[in-house]
């Protein structure tokens, strides 16, 4: 049956990557898989379009689930939390000296987190490391990976705390533009040129942003790290501009 | 200001002004499908309350950013609960036992249209039409389609999750994609 075969098993003289173009609209093809078609759609108009239309049957398909409600304690939640922004926005007239002095931190606030994160991580490996000298075991150490601007963004900073084992890692970004509704950043994990998705995230209006790593390896696998920006929802291979990177 | 009265758009742009009831109005209309997505993918009711507040959140803090020719605004808040949940089934490593998605039961296409704005009534219509579709599926491909859109799994983890072999599983997933666009393309018939 055709479907079996694989991408890489397309004829030179196939023209289109028709049958593999329900599976990209999902985005549940392999990273091989993902790559090849991405690049015969870049060449590819009638595909585009195909593509298109898969997408857009897809964005579909929660408007046929059974609706379930939250809630109803969840729009005042909500309403609370969208308020108390607001009021922050806004800001507050007469502040006392302590609400001045938060003020101070507040606005310093990306920055000051990101020097609160490195003093808090290397004081976790410190803590780490004398508990297993102590105990005897190994003391295999966190890592700690500063991430560069590119030249499409200089002012960008980020780094990434890798658990020992890798299983786990902690990503902090600061400094980046924030994007369209359209647009997020995208962060990619690089092993034998390979890339796989960790994620995607967005920032706030100071540009900083935190998340969990998730990849399908552990990510002391992985030779470097890289972030673009990509559509919303992110894409199955890098599309766009680089704006952080470093080598793990 | 009746916010029921408003079309999409036009709450986005008040919510862009910071209009906290245009918020609430857009809650109102998209509460429960935002929710839905969320509880198909994470299963677990408290987390996708948590995820519908963070989306709604999200509309607050993007609204000004927000272009009419990047799709409808249901799609937007859709596009952006998919992706949150699956982010937190993933890192969270939820994995829930039950591979079932909550799908519609179809309404007939003659069922009386909610009759309070465009907005709503062009909500419900893509709703049934979208249902009507669904409905025709086999139930294979429905249960394929529905495992990959709304948890993310690949074809390996679906074929692993069913116990079906994996080319089966890609078939099941081509044919349906490409018989519910089809059916999305056409003139539905009861």
């Amino acid at each position: 049956m055709v479907a079996d075969r694989q991408v890489n098993e397309m004829r030179p003289d196939e023209a289109h990557a028709t049958e593999w173009l329900p599976a990209y609209a999902l985005n549940i093809l392999t990273e091989e898989e993902t790559t090849q078609v991405a690049e015969h759609l870049a060449i590819c108009p009638a595909c585009q379009a195909e593509l298109h239309l898969y997408q857009a049957a897809a964005d579909e398909l929660p408007l046929a689930l059974a609706q379930a409600a939250p809630r109803p304690a969840l729009k005042a939640r909500l309403m609370k939390e969208i308020h108390s922004r607001q009021v922050k926005a806004v800001g507050v007239p007469n502040l006392t000296f302590w609400q001045r002095w938060a003020g101070f931190f507040r606005r310093g606030a990306p920055a000051w987190a990101m020097a609160l994160i490195m003093v808090l991580a290397l004081g976790n490996f410190l803590q780490w490391f004398r508990l297993n000298q102590a105990s005897g075991r190994d003391a295999t150490p966190m890592r700690v990976v500063a991430l560069a601007g590119t030249k499409d963004a200089t002012q960008a900073i980020g780094t990434l705390v890798i658990n020992p084992t890798g299983e786990y890692g902690s990503l902090v970004v600061d400094h980046l533009v924030a994007l369209d509704a359209g647009h997020q950043y995208q962060v990619w994990l690089i092993k034998d040129g390979k890339r796989a998705s960790g994620g995607v995230f967005s920032v706030n209006p100071d540009g900083y942003a935190s998340l969990e790593l998730y990849a399908p390896l552990p990510l002391n696998q992985y030779q470097s790290i890289g972030i673009t920006i990509e559509p919303v929802g992110g894409s199955p291979g890098p599309t766009g501009v680089k704006v952080l990177g470093g080598d793990l | 200001m009746d916010y029921t009265r408003c079309d999409d758009k036009t709450l986005i742009t008040l919510i862009a002004r910071a209009d906290e009831n245009a918020l609430g109005g857009l809650y109102d209309r998209y509460s429960r499908l935002v929710y839905s997505v969320a509880l198909n993918t994470i299963a677990d009711p408290a987390r996708a309350e948590e995820i519908t507040q963070d989306v709604f959140v999200r509309v607050w803090e993007s609204a000004k950013t927000y272009r009419a020719e990047q799709g409808r605004v249901a799609t937007w808040l859709t596009s952006i609960t998919r992706n949150r949940a699956i982010d937190v089934y993933r890192r969270g490593r939820v994995r829930h036992e039950n591979l079932h998605i909550s799908w519609e039961e179809i309404e007939s296409l003659n069922s009386p249209a909610p009759q309070n704005v465009e907005a709503e009534v062009d909500l419900a219509q893509r709703q049934r039409r979208v249902r009507w579709a669904v409905a025709q599926l086999p139930e294979d491909q429905k249960q394929a389609l529905g495992l990959a859109f709304f948890q993310g799994l690949s074809h390996l983890e679906i074929a692993d999750a069913l116990g079906e072999p994996l080319g089966t599983v890609k078939t099941r997933i081509r044919l349906g994609m490409q018989k519910l666009r089809l059916l999305l393309q056409s003139e539905p018939q009861e």
